[in-house]
């Protein structure tokens, strides 16, 4: 107990020091209630049983004093106080067994639609209630969640939960000894399991693994097409029993989850990497983008946040890299500005016959000698290019539909990465038309097949 | 103990110098800050309506205190939540020993001091998670390091600091 008070007064002393965050000063609010309170019962104040306090006191507490020494303040104005802000929320009972279920002698309590976990665990399918324990903030239960306060439960716990799970949705088919087993796992690092569906886990979506952990995630052997790094590992360059066997800076459950979910996001459907994906050698391939405004995307898994851009001069998947597209609030947009490395980018549309005038229109503009670049603030700016393509047809965005085909020009100078790094500057100036094709969409990804029509190394 | 007598100060005084150590000794004891905002609003409402008599800096800051811890066990046990006495005590020590007479300035100014000490990675962490508010998946993904590294490097950025405090104030 000793520490845990020494680790909190540190923690005090350095949001003051580091943070610069002192406590609120509640004197008005404070001030505020002693005077409202002994306000409600003015006719008192002539009962004042010091003449000598009387004529000392501030008129504010005066009337404290007064109303405190007043029969009608027998109970307390604290005590109302305090019990007016800390009756705890009613009316959760009846899910209790039902979408929640906590084991035995857990310490919790539920206001303000949260539960405030102590010890012990709760499982939940309530998608109503947020769960603090510790420093673990879940909400957004979409499924069943399990989290605990403590020790992970044991075997005969498990058996509760399990039994529990089938009454809850799509838990009914989960298997004892994937909960188990996962349980063994996931919770050796983390306070949330995610049992089936998703949560949002302190402001990340996690999903639910639903097969057993200590089944591998099968690489297939055309991964080419799977995103290109995962844990910031090529899979491609390694065989499934490598990619497994190492640990990095992760554990095993961890990697075995990101493979997992990188087969989730980012594998590229077979149907279509058989129809375009082998075809075109380095000039052409298959892509899933998903949407960096998605939430799926940010902290959830190292490497797999370039997993919003590509490059189609680099072949990469990589910020970096100076990708040429990136999908975001549902839309691709192209000449990726950043730092401004990337401003000279343009979209049609590639329907029918415009085609041919939407590609002239893009590949007949001259690049500019001197691309800006702002490398002293990085500053952000997008600058449309004024093309002669048909009306309505050139954007810096579009929304994609399924089945159509654009054209997207970019251009960049590698004088400068996106970060500033230095190890990432190159002399090459690229100037590239590709032509991309929407296989596949839904409101957190899409899947792009595309082709390198033109490109300049200068 | 009378009502508010002559030669003390008023109760927007009391109130003012001391709501900020009665807020900080209950987030100190474990009040979440909003049980913190209301139990010191509570703890000077208490102590005003039964009436004060100011005997110095040190007995009021002690008698607030006090009254705070009360509230606080009470808090606990509404919401059958236990807490040992013995611990509350031991806690006591301790927030006396770093607080002395001053508030805890001078823990406040060894931490300052603590904190040039520290390995540059160690003090980012720390100033990311304290200055910026960010949470460990947001300092992993900045720093490009996994979330239970940054998790142990905190850890022992604090250790470190608590030992290098302690010694500067000689405890």
């Amino acid at each position: 107990m000793s520490d845990e008070h020494k680790d909190r007064y540190l923690d005090l002393a350095l949001d003051k020091a580091i943070g610069d965050k002192a406590a609120p000063d509640l004197s008005e609010k404070i001030l505020s209630a002693l005077e409202s309170g002994n306000g409600s019962s003015p006719a008192d104040q002539d009962t004042s049983s010091s003449d000598t306090a009387k004529s000392h006191i501030h008129p504010i507490k005066r009337r404290i004093g007064i109303a405190a020494a007043a029969a009608c303040a027998a109970l307390g104005l604290g005590l109302l106080t305090y019990e007016y802000v800390f009756v705890p929320d009613s009316g959760y009972e009846e899910r209790i067994g039902k979408s929640l279920l906590f084991s035995d002698g857990a310490k919790y309590e539920i206001r303000d639609n949260t539960i405030f976990l102590s010890s012990g665990w709760v499982a939940t399918s309530d998608s109503t209630l947020r769960v603090k324990a510790g420093d673990t903030d879940a909400s957004g239960i979409k499924g069943a969640a399990l989290i605990v306060a403590g020790e992970p439960p044991d075997e005969a716990e498990l058996t509760r939960i399990h039994t529990w799970l089938q009454t809850q949705p799509n838990g009914k088919d989960l298997d004892m000894n994937y909960l188990r087993n996962k349980t063994k796992t996931a919770l050796l690092t983390a306070s949330v399991m995610v049992i089936t569906g998703s949560a949002v886990v302190d402001g990340n979506t996690s999903f639910a693994q639903h097969d057993p952990v200590d089944t591998r995630a099968d690489i297939p052997t055309n991964a080419r097409y799977v995103i290109d790094a995962i844990a910031g590992l090529d899979p491609t360059s390694y065989s499934s029993e490598q990619l497994h066997a190492t640990t990095l800076a992760f554990n095993e459950a961890t990697l075995a989850t990101q493979t997992r979910l990188a087969n989730q996001l980012v594998m590229v459907p077979e149907e279509f990497v058989e129809q375009y994906g082998r075809s075109g050698g380095k000039e052409a391939g298959v892509h899933v983008l998903i949407d960096r405004k998605s939430g799926l995307i940010p902290n959830t898994v190292k490497g797999l946040s370039y997993g919003a851009y590509c490059s189609f001069a680099h072949q990469s998947r990589d910020y970096e890299d100076r990708p040429d597209i990136v999908f975001s609030d549902g839309k691709l947009h192209c000449g990726v500005s950043t730092v401004g490395v990337f401003d000279y980018g343009a979209i049609v549309a590639a329907n029918g016959p415009t085609a041919s005038k939407a590609f002239d229109s893009l590949v007949l503009e001259d690049v500019p000698a001197e691309l800006v670049v702002d490398k002293k603030t990085f500053k952000e700016s997008r600058k449309l290019q004024t093309l002669d393509a048909p009306p309505g047809m050139q954007s810096d965005s579009i929304a994609p539909e399924v089945g159509a085909t654009y054209f997207v020009r970019g251009a960049h100078d590698a004088d400068l990465s996106v970060k500033g790094d230095r190890s990432k500057r190159g002399t090459e100036r690229w100037d590239t038309v590709a032509a991309i094709r929407i296989l596949e969409k839904n409101e957190w990804r899409v899947t792009i097949a595309w082709k390198i029509l033109k490109q300049e190394k200068k | 103990m009378g009502l508010l007598q002559m030669n003390q100060p008023d109760i927007a005084t009391i109130v003012r110098e001391h709501q900020a150590g009665v807020w900080r000794y209950l987030r100190f004891l474990g009040c979440d800050e909003h049980d913190a905002d209301e139990l010191t609003q509570a703890t000077f409402i208490d102590v005003l309506r039964k009436g004060f008599e100011h005997q110095g800096e040190a007995k009021t800051k002690a008698f607030l205190r006090s009254k705070a811890r009360f509230l606080y066990l009470s808090l606990r046990r509404t919401r059958k939540q236990q807490v040992g006495l013995a611990d509350i005590e031991e806690a006591d020590v301790i927030w006396q020993e770093y607080e002395r007479d001053n508030d805890g300035d001078d823990y406040v100014e060894a931490l300052t001091r603590c904190m040039e000490a520290l390995d540059e990675r160690s003090a980012l962490v720390i100033r990311m998670q304290y200055r910026e508010d960010r949470g460990v998946a947001d300092i992993s993904y900045a720093l490009g390091i996994g979330e239970s590294n940054v998790k142990a490097i905190a850890m022992r950025a604090r250790e470190s600091l608590r030992k290098c405090i302690e010694r500067k104030l000689g405890l």
